[in-house]
């Protein structure tokens, strides 16, 4: 079986460190099992549509949630948003936005353009494993994702 | 402006007139007696009540006037018959008649005259001592007369440029009713001045056009608007700078901080046993100081967000704001015993967010320096006056020493140490900041271990002079 079908949060994050905290975070909470990590906005795109390197990817297996970071290399994470979102098989994708800023104009360019919700990673690993943690338990127990 | 005219022997003073008027009027009273003139004699009085005219004396001209009646009575007796004697007396008195007509209408158009002059004369002399260049042209454009200051804007002297197109001092300037423009201007030494130029429209009887042209030197003005506009462009400019700081500082700052914090408490939470007391307790040190500098990234960033924001200008319930600001604040201390009094408080006109703000921070201080007292009184009161509204907050905690009070609201700016009471220090900093920018002031008032009261004043409506009116904090 394809290993990438029983992936159940994609992480889009393309600082190793951040990325690294979120996983320990997740894990703590034996939140979810799978999670398959991309660093780059093409890559996150590439697997959610399954081409490119990931085209033996099976599209109709949508992982339950997506942690978008903002900033990202080649395509940032507004960009990546626009793009799920401009599509048909993504549309209803539950995505959270996580970033570092609080700056008001991302925060409501974000929302405009159809997130989920938007998280601020929090310096104290406290809080950031709690604002994980909440995600992740929302979205893998309350919400029945939408699959077409 | 003078005009030399040379004077008739009746215009030279009193005494000239009247020797000329009973030199004229003896003559007559001559020509009377030998010539038989009748009516005639009595019209030719009517010359000297003329010659009376022009000295423009109301009560010469009367005298000269009863003057030649009694010599048109005189000569009834003095000249020889001719004819019947009631038509004698007729033409006689049809001449007295005459005289007198001649004698009031002359007096009136006198009075007119005057009248007419003296307006004439006020109104020279505003043109005259006006600021202004005031112009005045025909229809061809040429000059009719110009004012000194015109003159002098242009650097002539009026002499010499009456009779000039106005076109060679402005250029763009044509013969119609304009309202207020700007123009160029050209100097007689070929330099350029900007102009602000009205011109009127007078239409003559005859069907021809005047125009007078008010016109202004506005070089003054406009050096102002260059220099505004060129501050205006170098603050948008740092603006634009300090926006860019602070995405930075926001985010680049804050990724390596959080690994910091991140795997220092990994370290705790998996190698903790791998370190000894020591070691943990430097680890410790770590973190606290990674949450430190979280915080004062925080409060810097806000402290510039704030700084750039424009302040809105919207009614402020003040007293339903502090009560609402109290309430969250007091939650968060459990376990204390607090007696909050909020009194009636003047609605502010302001910016509800930065308001809020002025509250968060000075209700927040309230509660955090009463921390030592078992019990927390902490009020909050207010005062209508008419130009301005005051605020305090008063609280029954460690107080400060009056003597660092200038201390107080510097960015960063502490007078007790993080050890007794956390903070950045940059609260009251933010609270003058707003404050300020909203017109108001703001002071405060201890005793080191008898309380504080920190005061704010913001002006009323009225005293804004009100319309909506932005401005940058």
């Amino acid at each position: 079986m394809n290993k990438y079908e029983e992936v159940e949060l994609l992480l889009v994050e393309d600082s190793e460190e951040d990325a690294e905290l979120t996983l320990r975070a997740l894990r703590q909470r034996n939140l979810v099992n799978q999670v398959h990590h991309v660093q780059d906005g093409a890559d996150a795109l590439d697997f959610l549509f399954a081409r490119g390197k990931y085209s033996h990817r099976d599209i109709n297996h949508h992982p339950k949630v997506v942690l978008l970071d903002l900033k990202l290399p080649k395509v940032d994470g507004l960009q990546v948003l626009t793009a799920l979102r401009a599509d048909e098989r993504t549309r209803s994708l539950p995505i959270v936005m996580m970033t570092s800023s609080k700056e008001d104009r991302d925060l409501e360019r974000a929302y405009e353009l159809g997130v989920n919700s938007y998280v601020v990673k929090p310096v104290d690993f406290d809080q950031f494993a709690k604002a994980v943690d909440a995600l992740g338990m929302y979205w893998t127990l309350v919400n029945e994702s939408h699959r077409p | 402006m003078k005009r030399s005219v040379p004077r008739a022997p009746w215009q030279r003073g009193p005494v000239g007139a009247a020797i000329t008027c009973a030199l004229v009027a003896g003559a007559i009273l001559a020509l009377d007696k030998y010539i038989a003139l009748g009516v005639a004699t009595g019209v030719l009085y009517v010359v000297v009540v003329l010659l009376a005219l022009q000295t423009r004396r109301r009560g010469f001209v009367l005298l000269v006037a009863a003057g030649c009646s009694v010599l048109i009575g005189v000569g009834f007796f003095v000249s020889a018959p001719l004819g019947i004697p009631w038509q004698v007396l007729a033409n006689r008195s049809l001449a007295l008649a005459v005289v007198w007509v001649v004698a009031v209408v002359g007096l009136r158009r006198n009075q007119a005259e005057g009248r007419r002059i003296r307006s004439e004369e006020s109104l020279r002399a505003i043109v005259d001592t006006a600021p202004d260049g005031v112009v005045t042209f025909g229809e061809d454009g040429r000059l009719l007369s110009i004012n000194d200051a015109g003159a002098a804007l242009f650097g002539y002297r009026s002499e010499e440029i009456l009779d000039e197109k106005v076109s060679r001092l402005v250029p763009e300037l044509r013969g119609t009713a304009a309202p207020t423009k700007e123009l160029e201007g050209e100097r007689q030494d070929g330099t350029t001045v900007p102009l602000e130029v009205a011109i009127g429209e007078t239409r003559l009887p005859d069907g021809r056009c005047w125009y007078t042209a008010i016109v202004r030197d506005i070089s003054e003005r406009k050096r102002s608007e260059r220099e505004l506009l060129a501050r205006q462009r170098e603050l948008e400019a740092t603006n634009r700078d300090l926006d860019g700081f602070s995405y930075s500082v926001s985010h680049d700052l804050r990724a390596p901080l959080r690994a910091i914090d991140g795997f220092a408490k990994v370290l705790d939470e998996e190698h903790a046993a791998k370190l000894d007391q020591d070691g943990r307790r430097v680890l410790g040190i770590i973190r606290k100081n990674a949450g430190k500098m979280a915080r004062l990234i925080d409060d810097l960033l806000a402290f510039s967000r704030l700084g750039r924001r424009r302040v809105r200008s919207s009614p402020v319930d003040m007293t339903e704001l502090a009560t609402d600001v109290l309430e969250e604040l007091r939650a968060l201390e459990n376990g204390r015993t607090i007696e909050p009094s909020i009194a009636r408080l003047p609605q502010a006109v302001g910016d509800p967010a930065l308001l809020r703000q002025v509250w968060v921070n000075l209700i927040g201080n309230a509660l955090k320096y009463t921390r030592g007292r078992d019990l927390a009184v902490i009020e909050v009161a207010g005062e209508h006056s008419g130009d301005e509204n005051s605020y305090v907050v008063k609280d029954n905690g460690v107080g400060f020493d009056m003597q660092y009070a200038d201390k107080l609201f510097g960015v960063f700016q502490r007078l007790h140490s993080p050890k007794d009471f956390e903070g950045t220090g940059v609260g009251l900093a933010l609270v003058q900041r707003i404050v300020v920018r909203h017109g108001g002031r703001v002071w405060a008032d201890a005793r080191p271990d008898d309380g504080a009261s920190f005061h704010f004043t913001l002006p009323t409506a009225a005293a804004r002079g009100e319309g909506v009116r932005d401005e940058q904090v």
